[in-house]
C-alpha cells in the first residue's frame, strides 16, 4: 500500500497542475536562483529541495505567492487608483453611496474559489505526505538538549542492531560562536562550503532512492527536526513518537537546524544529513556493524551503549 | 449638544448593568474553571 | 453644560480634581482612566522596543558579539510578552476607555471603579514579570508561548505565571466593563447596529477576551502546578502531554491575535471614511465580517501546531478553517478600498497611518494565507517567515492603527493639533523603515533561517544586516512620535476646533475639544446623519 504516498502527481488533475504552473512561473520569474539545498547568501525563495516530495511545499509556496501577487497588485492597484482620482486636492466631490451588493457578491465568491483551488492543491501534497507506509528503512531521531540521536532500526527489511551515536555542533563552528570568541565565523568551512553552525561532528548518512520513514522523539524538551532540503520539520516532543518519511533523490550533504526553541543553545544544533549512493552506504552500515575494536569506532561504540541507556520513549497511538 | 432631558431610568440603566456585569463575570469564571477540570484525568 | 439634576451623588462633577494622587490614582473617569492606559502602553512600547534593539544588534551579524544565548532568549520572549500584553492590548483598552462612551453618548464606562481597578492592576503585574531580568537565574527564555517542558525548567515560572495571572484579571474586567457600557449605556437612539464600527469591534473583541484569558489562565495554572505542586498535566513521564498545552495555549493564542486586531479594524474604519468623506462602505457587511473573524478565531488554533504530528484529518480541517478567514478579511480590506473609491481625499497623517494599514496588513494577511497551506508550512513553520508574517499584523497592522488612531483623537483629547509636519516625518520614516525591517525577513526564512535563534550561518548575513538597520531605524523613528505626542499635549499652539477634521462625523466629534472632564451627562439625542456609516437602511 504505496502508491498513495507515493504519486503526488497522479492525484491532480492536469488543468490545476497546469494554471498552477503558470501562476507559479510568474512568481519564479520574480525570485531567481532557487533550486538550492543549502542556503545561500542573498537567496529570496524556498529550497526545491532533493527529495521525491519536497517539491510539493516548495509548488504550493509559488503557486500561492503567485495567487497573493495577483490579488495584491489589482487591490493596491485599485487602491491607488483611488488616492490619485478622488483627491480633494483635484477637486473631487464625495459621492453618497456605500452599498453595492453585486459587487460584494462577486468579492466574495472569486476568493472562495480560489481558495478552494489552493485547499484542493495542498490537500494532496499533505495526504501524500501523512503517509509513511511502505518504507525501506527506518531511522530514530532523538533530540536532546543541545544535540541529536539517530539510531538505525531497520533497512531493507533487516533489523539493524546497535547502529547509533550522537550528533552535535562541530568544534570549529562552537568554538566561533562562543560569545566575544573574536573568531571569523567565515573562517568555518567544510568541503568549500561556508558551514558556520551548520555542521555537525557525525552526519547522519542515508541512501538515496530509499523511501526512509524517520520516527522522531525526544528526551528531555520539544525540539524540531528540520532540513529545508528535505521539504519538511516535524516536532520532537518527549513521551510521543512522530513520523514522516523522506526519498532522496541526489546524493549530497543537506543542512538544516532545530526549529523549535528548546534552551540557551537551541540555535547550536544543527543537523547534517548526508545522502550516499546505496553501494556506499551499504559499506558504511557494515563498517559501523563492526564490533568496536578499532580507534575510529569507539565512538560508535559509546554511541551503541547510549543506546542501551537511552530512555525508551513511550509511544502515543 | 443637544441633549435628551426627561424620562430618561438611572436606575434601570444600573440594574442593566449590574447584570450584564455579573452574567458575563460568571461566564469567565466558569470557563476558567472549566478549562483546568476538563483536563483532569480522574480515573 | 446642562446640569443632571436626576443624579447628584458625587460632588465632583464639574471638574478634573487637583490633587495629582486623587486625580490619577483614584480616577473613575474614564478618559482619565483612558490617558493612563495610553501612557502605559506608550511605555511599554519602549521597554518592549528596547528588547527588541537589543535582539537585531545581536543579529546585526553572524558571530556571537553581545550578549549570551540565555540572555538572547530571555529577550524575545520578553519583547513578546511586553508588546503583546503591555503594548498592544492596553492601548487598544485605552482607547475603547476613552472613545466608547463618547461614541455611544454614555457618561462614563459602566463600571468606573472597575475600571480604575483594571488599570491599575497592569504596572503591579508589569513590574513583577520584568522583575524576573534581574532575579539570578533570570527571567522566563522559553519564549512567550512557555510552552512545557521548556518553560518547566525556567526559575522564575511563577512570576511570569503570577503576572500572567493579574494581566488576564485586568483584561477581563477590562472586557466586563466595555460589554457592560455598551450594552447598557447607549443612548437612546444609538441601536446596536447604529454603533460606530470601532465601538463594534470592541463589543467582538471583549467577547473573545471573556472567552479566552480564562483559558490562558488555566494553562499557565495547569504549568504552575506542574512545576511546583507535582501534578503531570504536560509531563509525559506522569502521563501527560506536552502537546495538551498547545492545544489549550493557542485556544486562547489565537483569538488573541484578533483581540489585537479587531479594534485595529475599528479604527481604520473610523479613519477612512472621515479623510475619504464618504460614508463607509456596507457597514453591515463590515461588522458582520469582524463577527465572522471572531467566530473562526475559535476554530483554527491548531495551524499553530501543524508541525507538532496532529492526525491528517486535524491538518485538513484546520487548514480548511484557516483559509476561511481570509474571505471575511478580503471583505474588510475590498470594502475600505471602495469607501475610498468616489471620495474626496485629503492625506493627513492618520489616514496616511490608515493607507499603509491597509496595504501592510494585507501582506501580512497573505503571507498567512501561505502558512495556512500546510505542506507549505512543513518548511515556513518557526522561521523568520513566520516572524515576518506576524510582526506585519502586528507592526504594520496593530500598532500602526494605534498610532493612526492617536493622531485622529489626539486634538479631541487635548484639545491642541500635533505638528502635522512633524507627523509625516514620522509616517513615512516608519512606513519606509518598518519594510526595511521586516520585509527580508521573509527571505531569511524561505531561505531557513529558524526563528528565536541567537547567531546564524553566514548565508544569512546579509539580509540580518538589513533588517537590524531597519530595526535600528524603525525604533529611531518612534522617538519622533514621541515627540510629536509632547509637542501636542504641552507646547502646541494651534487649537483644535470641535470638529477637528473636516469629514469627521460621529458623537465624539460633537463634544468640545479637548473633551470636557464630563460629557453626555445627559444623552445626547442621536441623528443619523450625524453617524461616521450615514443612514443604514436596508
Amino acid at each position: 500500500m504505496t502508491s498513495g504516498g507515493i504519486r503526488p502527481d497522479g492525484i491532480k488533475p492536469a488543468f490545476f497542475k497546469r494554471a498552477a504552473m503558470a501562476a507559479a512561473a510568474v512568481a519564479g520569474a520574480l525570485f531567481t536562483g532557487m533550486a538550492l539545498a543549502n542556503p545561500k547568501p542573498g537567496q529570496l525563495n524556498m529550497t526545491r529541495g532533493v527529495t521525491e516530495w519536497s517539491s510539493e511545499p516548495y509548488f504550493l509556496n509559488n503557486v500561492a505567492l503567485g495567487v497573493c501577487v495577483v490579488i495584491g497588485v489589482l487591490v493596491f492597484g485599485a487602491m491607488f487608483i483611488a488616492m490619485f482620482r478622488f483627491r480633494k486636492s483635484r477637486g473631487a466631490v464625495a459621492e453618497k453611496w456605500s452599498h453595492n451588493t453585486m459587487l460584494e457578491i462577486v468579492w466574495t465568491t472569486i476568493p472562495v474559489i480560489i481558495l478552494i483551488v489552493l485547499a484542493y492543491l495542498a490537500t494532496g501534497g499533505l495526504t501524500s505526505f501523512a503517509d509513511t507506509t511502505g518504507s525501506q528503512m527506518t531511522v530514530k531521531v532523538t533530540g536532546y538538549q543541545w544535540k541529536w540521536r539517530y539510531d538505525y532500526v531497520d533497512y531493507q527489511g533487516k533489523a539493524i542492531d546497535k547502529v547509533g551515536f550522537m550528533s552535535k555542533l562541530d568544534d570549529q563552528s562552537n568554538d566561533t560562536r562562543q560569545l566575544g570568541s573574536g573568531l571569523d565565523p567565515n573562517a568555518v568551512k567544510a568541503d568549500g562550503e561556508q558551514t558556520y553552525l551548520l555542521d555537525v561532528d557525525k552526519p547522519l548518512v542515508v541512501p538515496v532512492d530509499t523511501k526512509i520513514r524517520f520516527v522522531i522523539t525526544a528526551d528531555d524538551v520539544i525540539h524540531s527536526w528540520w532540513v529545508p532540503a528535505l521539504g519538511w520539520k516535524i516536532d520532537a516532543i518527549p513521551g510521543i513518537v512522530n513520523a514522516a518519511w523522506a526519498n532522496i533523490k541526489t546524493p549530497g550533504t543537506y543542512r538544516g537546524q532545530c526549529a523549535e526553541l528548546c534552551g540557551q543553545d537551541h540555535g547550536f544544533m544543527p543537523i547534517v544529513v548526508k545522502a550516499v549512493s546505496k553501494e556506499d552506504f551499504a559499506k558504511w552500515l557494515a563498517e559501523q556493524q563492526k564490533p568496536a575494536a578499532a580507534a575510529p569506532a569507539a565512538d560508535a561504540s559509546a554511541g551503541a551503549s547510549a543506546s542501551a541507556t537511552a530512555p525508551a520513549a513511550p509511544t502515543k497511538g | 449638544m443637544t441633549q435628551q432631558a426627561g424620562k430618561f431610568d438611572q436606575e434601570a440603566r444600573r440594574k442593566g448593568v449590574r447584570r450584564t456585569a455579573w452574567a458575563v463575570g460568571a461566564v469567565a469564571v466558569a470557563i476558567f474553571l472549566y478549562s483546568i477540570l476538563s483536563m483532569l484525568k480522574l480515573s | 453644560m446642562a446640569h443632571a439634576a436626576t443624579h447628584d451623588h458625587h460632588d465632583d462633577h464639574h471638574g478634573a480634581p487637583t490633587n495629582f494622587f486623587t486625580r490619577w490614582c483614584m480616577s473613575t473617569n474614564h478618559k482619565d482612566i483612558g490617558t493612563l492606559y495610553l501612557i502605559f502602553s506608550l511605555a511599554a512600547f519602549f521597554v518592549g522596543g528596547s528588547f527588541a534593539m537589543v535582539i537585531r544588534a545581536e543579529l546585526f551579524k553572524p558571530g556571537m558579539q553581545l550578549v549570551q544565548p540565555y540572555f538572547f532568549n530571555e529577550m524575545t520572549t520578553m519583547h513578546a510578552l511586553v508588546m503583546i500584553f503591555g503594548a498592544i492590548m492596553p492601548a487598544f483598552v485605552g482607547l475603547g476607555n476613552w472613545m466608547i462612551p463618547l461614541m455611544i453618548g454614555a457618561p462614563d464606562m459602566a463600571l468606573p471603579r472597575m475600571n480604575n481597578l483594571s488599570f491599575w492592576i497592569l504596572p503591579f503585574a508589569f513590574a513583577l514579570l520584568l522583575s524576573t531580568l534581574f532575579m539570578p537565574g533570570g527571567s522566563p527564555a522559553g519564549g512567550w508561548t512557555m510552552y512545557p517542558p521548556l518553560s518547566l525548567q525556567t526559575g522564575s515560572l511563577a512570576y511570569a505565571v503570577f503576572a500572567i495571572h493579574l494581566m488576564g484579571i485586568s483584561s477581563i474586567m477590562g472586557a466586563i466593563n466595555i460589554i457592560a457600557t455598551i450594552l447598557n449605556m447607549r443612548a437612546p437612539g444609538m441601536d446596536l447596529l447604529k454603533m460606530p464600527v470601532f465601538v463594534w469591534s470592541w463589543l467582538i473583541t471583549a467577547f473573545l477576551l471573556i472567552a479566552v484569558m480564562p483559558v490562558l489562565a488555566g494553562a499557565v495554572t495547569m504549568l504552575l502546578t506542574d512545576k511546583y505542586f507535582g501534578t503531570s498535566f504536560f509531563n509525559a513521564a506522569g502521563g501527560g502531554d506536552p502537546v495538551l498545552y498547545q492545544h489549550i495555549f493557542w485556544f486562547f493564542g489565537h483569538p488573541e491575535v484578533y483581540i489585537m486586531i479587531l479594534p485595529a479594524f475599528g479604527i481604520i474604519s473610523e479613519i477612512v471614511p472621515t479623510f475619504a468623506r464618504k460614508p463607509i462602505f456596507g457597514y453591515k457587511a463590515m461588522v458582520f465580517a469582524i463577527a465572522a473573524i471572531a467566530f473562526l478565531s475559535f476554530i483554527v488554533w491548531a495551524h499553530h501546531m501543524f508541525a507538532v504530528g496532529l492526525p491528517l484529518g486535524a491538518e485538513i480541517f484546520f487548514m480548511y478553517a484557516t483559509m476561511l478567514i481570509s474571505v471575511p478579511t478580503g471583505i474588510k480590506v475590498f470594502n475600505w478600498v471602495s469607501t475610498m473609491w468616489g471620495g474626496s481625499m485629503t492625506f493627513e497623517t492618520p489616514m496616511l497611518f490608515a493607507i499603509a494599514f491597509i496595504i501592510l496588513f494585507t501582506i501580512g494577511g497573505f503571507s498567512g494565507l501561505m502558512l495556512a497551506l500546510v505542506p507549505a508550512d512543513f518548511q515556513y513553520h518557526d522561521t523568520y517567515f513566520v516572524v515576518a508574517h506576524f510582526h506585519y499584523v502586528l507592526v504594520t497592522g496593530a500598532a500602526f492603527a494605534i498610532m493612526a488612531a492617536t493622531y485622529y483623537w489626539l486634538p479631541k483629547w487635548t484639545g491642541h493639533m500635533y505638528s502635522e509636519t512633524w507627523g509625516k516625518v514620522h509616517f513615512w520614516s516608519s512606513v519606509i523603515s518598518v519594510n526595511v525591517l521586516f520585509f527580508p525577513q521573509h527571505f531569511l526564512g524561505l531561505a531557513g533561517m529558524p526563528r528565536r535563534i541567537p547567531d546564524y550561518n553566514v548565508a544569512f548575513a546579509n539580509f540580518n544586516m538589513i533588517s537590524s538597520i531597519g530595526g535600528f531605524w524603525f525604533g529611531a523613528s518612534q522617538l519622533i512620535f514621541l515627540g510629536v505626542i509632547i509637542h501636542a499635549v504641552w507646547f502646541s499652539k494651534k487649537k483644535a476646533t470641535d470638529r477637528v477634521w473636516e469629514g469627521a462625523k460621529g458623537l465624539e466629534w460633537t463634544v468640545p475639544s479637548p473633551a470636557p472632564f464630563h460629557t453626555f451627562e445627559l444623552p445626547p439625542v442621536i441623528r443619523d446623519e450625524e453617524l461616521a456609516h450615514g443612514h443604514v437602511e436596508d
